[in-house]
């Protein structure tokens, strides 16, 4: 991958780091929607890209409280975050970990509308 | 007219503070931890709220219009926040003064997918000079995104008009990009003698 890409991703890196809340999340959109078209990691940024959106659209125009924010996150940042490590390296990462990460996504989702 | 500006601005304060301050710990747009939080919506979308915000932004931005002797054409912000604010204002100056009447526009948090792929939605122009509103300003991301797509769009702005600054750095940051900001309301004015509800049953938390 280009020293650009990378450089791409690392500032996505920085941003999953500074947390998911939504002036993050919009950035994150944005910038996974853009990898996915740039990169050959097409289903890994779009799976990324439709997560992110997600979250930003469960939250958007709300302060949230501080415990639905948990609930809501929990887990995601963390294994995003492994994932974005393995495409810093030009690897795909597994369907097992992409299932898993869409797992924590949906059981968050149940937890934050329960 | 000074007495009945301060008896709007005394009867808005008193409708925030009802509707809208939370004391909750909430994660706010910014990621900033608060326990003080304002859900703007339900004081802008409240007919009498809305009423108050419009003629109080009126008066603001007559007063602007005067001091900078700039022809102040529309309002908007971006969406969704910003809204009920605009047309409120837009509202009141038609009443007021229709052949000065401001017209409204809506600024999209992403461009359209489809068509023109338009950012700016409604009366907007080229060359026009706006005023940018938001309903509450902390870091003041969401109205520099505005003023982005607005000067972008070849507008310019006349000033930012503010329901509530937090006074958390917005308004240095909002300045920084070379528009003034003026706030109805600072945290002072409503964590000040005035606020006596701080959790309302109406209080609506994500």
């Amino acid at each position: 991958m280009s020293n650009h890409i990378n450089q791409r991703i690392a500032r996505l890196r920085n941003l999953v780091e500074g947390g998911l809340h939504q002036d993050n999340l919009q950035k994150i959109v944005s910038e996974c929607d853009q990898l996915a078209q740039d990169t050959l990691h097409v289903l890994t940024f779009y799976v990324l890209r439709n997560l992110f959106r997600g979250i930003d659209s469960a939250i958007e125009g709300e302060a949230v409280t501080v415990e639905r924010h948990k609930e809501l996150t929990r887990d995601v940042q963390r294994s995003v975050l492994a994932i974005l490590r393995q495409v810093g390296q030009n690897n795909h990462p597994s369907r097992e970990e992409l299932e898993r990460l869409i797992t924590f996504y949906y059981r968050n989702f149940v937890l934050f509308r329960g | 007219m000074k007495t009945k500006s301060a008896d709007l601005k005394s009867r808005l304060r008193a409708l925030l503070a009802g509707k809208s301050v939370c004391r909750e710990e909430v994660t706010l747009a910014s990621g900033a931890k608060s326990n003080f939080y304002v859900d703007s919506k339900m004081t802008t979308l409240d007919p009498e709220g809305a009423w108050l915000v419009g003629k109080l932004g009126w008066e603001l931005v007559k007063a602007e219009k005067c001091a900078r002797k700039t022809d102040i054409k529309a309002i908007g912000g971006l969406t969704m926040g910003a809204d009920p604010i605009a047309l409120a204002v837009s509202l009141a100056s038609w009443d007021d003064d229709q052949s000065n009447a401001l017209q409204t526009f809506v600024v999209r948090k992403e461009p359209k997918k489809h068509g023109r792929h338009k950012l700016i939605e409604g009366n907007f122009k080229s060359g026009q000079s706006v005023v940018i509103v938001d309903d509450v300003i902390t870091t003041g991301e969401s109205a520099i995104k505005a003023i982005r797509a607005v000067e972008e769009a070849g507008g310019k702005i006349a000033f930012v008009l503010v329901l509530v600054d937090r006074q958390e750095g917005g308004r240095e940051n909002i300045e920084r990009c070379g528009a003034p900001v003026r706030a109805i309301f600072t945290r002072a004015d409503l964590t000040g003698t005035h606020v006596q509800s701080h959790q309302s049953a109406d209080c609506a938390l994500a």
